[in-house]
């Protein structure tokens, strides 16, 4: 036994040398250069889709359709009343919270050259982003005899600016998130409080609760849209993209006063660092939340479906400005999409869907977001009215927040979302200020950024 | 499981006996046979994707041969030495956790819970029994404050909410227990089925010798248990290396307080479906591979596993 081992061993130490010696002459007949830290950088998205030729087509064809299950009735209602398109329906997860669920199956679709959706849903509109880029190139430009354009005309403001690249629509918003002020009017009335109106009057607010009322709160930091519902409002320079170009400045006033009026909140407690969708919110801050700042889903999603707080008693004001600017400005917290697929062999049948789930009344009325095509969303509002869940009208704020968001927030294929809540969330929960991690934000974008193939500068 | 797991009492012989001689050859054969659908699966699932990945990890996307040049790349990522710092933590944790309370459960099971045993290993295999993404999802269960059985123990320790609990600094022994709780169930019945094999007659020499039960785990047991020993630290270093569903999941319930690359295989995950870099992602994989390996190598050779005998 020991014999033959013996002889064995040689072999088996050529046979790995030879290995080894193979691996090395391929690494030293090395031809290419590894990839660009993004396959896809330094490309231009249009060149790739200026030429749109869509495969061939039969308008009988099945379509399949992925949507998440809050727009899954919508969908199903779809069907009802248009029994001559055949649905295949699939329900995903939307590609939520970064779950990136969408890009994985998409990129193996490109790779096995066949198994696409025709339409689906994302909850992130910054999947747009990255369909376009030319690596991956999936989704066919909406406004090229597709959609019409007084059809995209009617969308809000800046509402499509994540689903436009190189000059063609790729994407239909099917909602909007811009931010408000929710509060609580029968509390706010209780305790006689004035509704603020600018930043400054929300923190000395803010103070006050906490002297006179501690444990109730004024607004959440725990979230992962904590950049989107503050930073972005005032005008923070964190998230800039122009082309392939990213430039991060927190260190600028912008962002600086606004971590300073955060972090006097969270040394008083009048901010809470828990995240507003977390079971322990709910116990704790149910009946104690004065106001929080937050997208225009917030009223339904998380003061009536999760606080539970009776009809009558949630109220929106205007988003909030500083005393010395003239108008105020707000962030964009979500707002789903509706793309399709170049690869549809109907795409007469998947266009006519996306069209009419985000633009139709007839879903639209019964979305729980607020729609970001203009006529469904006055629709929108009054049949909100006949809910009478709010306390008043909030139909004046949703339209005035709507035009009031800032442009100068870029759309990326990286997550601003995933970034704060990977790197400050956990610190800023462990006691850290945010004026003190403000460097360690702009580090960790500039990674992030530059990892998914962006210039930084 | 557990019930067929029924292992040969003590003072069994410890080989098998040889089989007949005249039936040699035929046996062979049939050992082929049976082995054969097994190997092609192999080939298929497991040696030709390795083949794949090697190729893919010295290629880039056009590919052409580019030699080292992606794993310089991945070298050079800025979540590269967090990732694996992170799991070579988790790693110290779970591996020293493993041995001591395998080792230990398992003796406790053998000497003195005789009785209560066969309902014991039961009761410990059972949670490796789960998938992990269940075992994931009842831990986040577990450990969240609001919601937790065992709240009363995590407020004694002052996390009174899951971001609390799930801390940077806290991840990778939140990681190491739900690991532990279960990958050791299945490796506390394997060591009692070690444990069964030794024979009855050195256990009774050392107590006719006088040796007390702590003596005979440590100069006897345990030294004739070495072999399982390394063959369950070789393969708890490869899937504690390759963790990915625990930071994912924990990262997905949180709404993203764990890193999405916390891992290295959530590093290797995140090139090849969020960066559309395959390559980049092969190189990290075979990087694991290469870890793996080497791990495995040294245990081996310091143990003499594979060493023909006893």
């Amino acid at each position: 036994m020991q014999y033959t081992r013996k002889h064995r061993r040689p072999a088996v130490r050529w046979a790995a040398a030879a290995a080894i010696a193979s691996l090395a002459a391929a690494g030293l007949a090395a031809c290419g250069s590894p990839n660009a830290v993004n396959s896809q950088a330094g490309t231009s998205p249009s060149a790739a889709s200026s030429a749109f030729h869509a495969v061939k087509q039969d308008t009988s064809a099945p379509i399949t359709v992925w949507v998440d299950s809050t727009r899954l009735p919508g969908v199903k209602a779809y069907q009802q009343s248009h029994p001559g398109v055949k649905l295949n329906i699939v329900t995903y997860n939307g590609d939520a919270n970064g779950s990136n669920y969408l890009q994985t199956k998409v990129e193996l679709f490109n790779r096995a050259g066949s198994g696409w959706p025709d339409v689906v849903f994302s909850e992130e509109y910054n999947d747009a982003a990255w369909s376009v880029e030319p690596g991956i190139d999936w989704v066919a430009p909406l406004n090229q005899g597709l959609v019409p354009q007084s059809t995209l005309a009617n969308f809000a403001p800046n509402a499509l600016a994540p689903c436009t690249s190189g000059g063609n629509v790729y994407c239909l918003r099917n909602d909007i998130g811009q931010n408000m002020l929710w509060y609580n009017s029968a509390l706010m009335k209780k305790f006689g409080y004035q509704v603020p109106t600018t930043w400054e009057q929300y923190q000395a607010l803010g103070a006050e609760v906490a002297k006179q009322h501690p444990g109730y709160i004024t607004g959440s930091v725990g979230d992962p849209w904590t950049p989107e519902v503050y930073f972005w409002a005032s005008q923070c320079p964190a998230n800039q993209i122009s082309g392939n170009t990213v430039s991060v400045n927190t260190g600028s006033p912008d962002c600086t006063k606004m971590a300073k009026l955060l972090d006097a909140g969270v040394a008083n407690k009048s901010l809470t660092t828990q995240s507003a969708f977390a079971d322990s919110f709910v116990k704790q801050y149910a009946a104690k939340t004065l106001m929080l700042i937050g997208p225009s889903w917030y009223g339904q999603y998380v003061f009536n479906a999760a606080l539970h707080v009776p009809a009558g008693q949630v109220a929106a004001a205007a988003p909030l400005s500083w005393s010395d600017q003239p108008t105020a400005s707000t962030g964009d917290v979500g707002g789903g999409i509706w793309m399709v697929s170049k690869n549809s062999a109907n795409l007469k049948a998947a266009v006519a869907l996306a069209q009419y789930m985000s633009t139709d009344n007839a879903y639209q009325l019964t979305a729980p977001t607020y729609p970001a095509y203009q006529p469904a969303a006055t629709a929108w509002l009054a049949a909100q009215a006949k809910q009478h869940y709010f306390a008043g009208d909030v139909t004046g704020v949703f339209t005035k927040a709507a035009t009031e968001i800032w442009g100068g927030w870029g759309s990326g294929r990286y997550s601003q979302e995933n970034i704060w809540a990977a790197t400050m969330v956990p610190q800023i929960t462990s006691g850290k200020t945010i004026s003190s991690l403000l460097g360690t934000w702009q580090t960790a974008i500039e990674n992030q950024a530059r990892s998914f193939g962006y210039t930084v500068g | 499981m557990a019930l067929s797991l029924k292992v040969r009492r003590a003072g069994a012989p410890a080989t098998p006996a040889r089989p007949p001689a005249g039936d040699g050859p035929r046996r062979g054969r049939a050992g082929y046979a049976f082995v054969s659908a097994y190997f092609a699966l192999l080939l298929l699932f497991g040696v030709a994707p390795t083949l794949y990945a090697v190729w893919l990890a010295i290629t880039n996307s056009n590919g052409q041969l580019v030699g080292l040049g992606n794993f310089a790349q991945v070298l050079g990522d800025y979540r590269f030495f967090p990732a694996f710092a992170n799991v070579a933590l988790y790693l110290v944790i779970w591996l020293v956790v493993l041995v001591v309370a395998v080792i230990v459960l398992a003796l406790m099971l053998h000497g003195r819970l005789r009785r209560a045993s066969s309902v014991s290993r039961f009761v410990f295999y059972l949670p490796g029994a789960l998938a992990g993404a269940a075992s994931a999802l009842v831990w986040m269960f577990m450990l969240d404050p609001s919601v937790s059985p065992v709240a009363w123990l995590l407020h004694g320790l002052g996390y009174s909410t899951f971001a609390d609990v799930i801390a940077p600094q806290r991840l990778p022994a939140v990681f190491a227990i739900m690991a532990f709780w279960t990958g050791a169930g299945g490796w506390i019945v394997v060591m009692y089925g070690a444990l069964n094999n030794i024979p009855d007659e050195l256990l009774e020499a050392a107590r006719i010798d006088g040796a007390s039960a702590l003596r005979t785990a440590w100069h006897v047991q345990i030294p004739l248990l070495r072999k399982w020993i390394a063959y369950m630290l070789i393969l708890a270093f490869a899937t504690g290396t390759q963790l990915f569903v625990e930071p994912q999941l924990v990262g997905a319930a949180s709404l993203g307080e764990v890193s999405d690359s916390w891992s290295p295989n959530q590093l290797a995950y995140q090139y090849a479906f969020h960066a559309n870099n395959f390559n980049d992602a092969s190189a990290v994989s075979i990087y694991l591979l290469i870890l793996g390996l080497a791990a495995a190598a040294l245990v081996v050779f310091r143990s003499g596993l594979f060493e023909a005998g006893q």
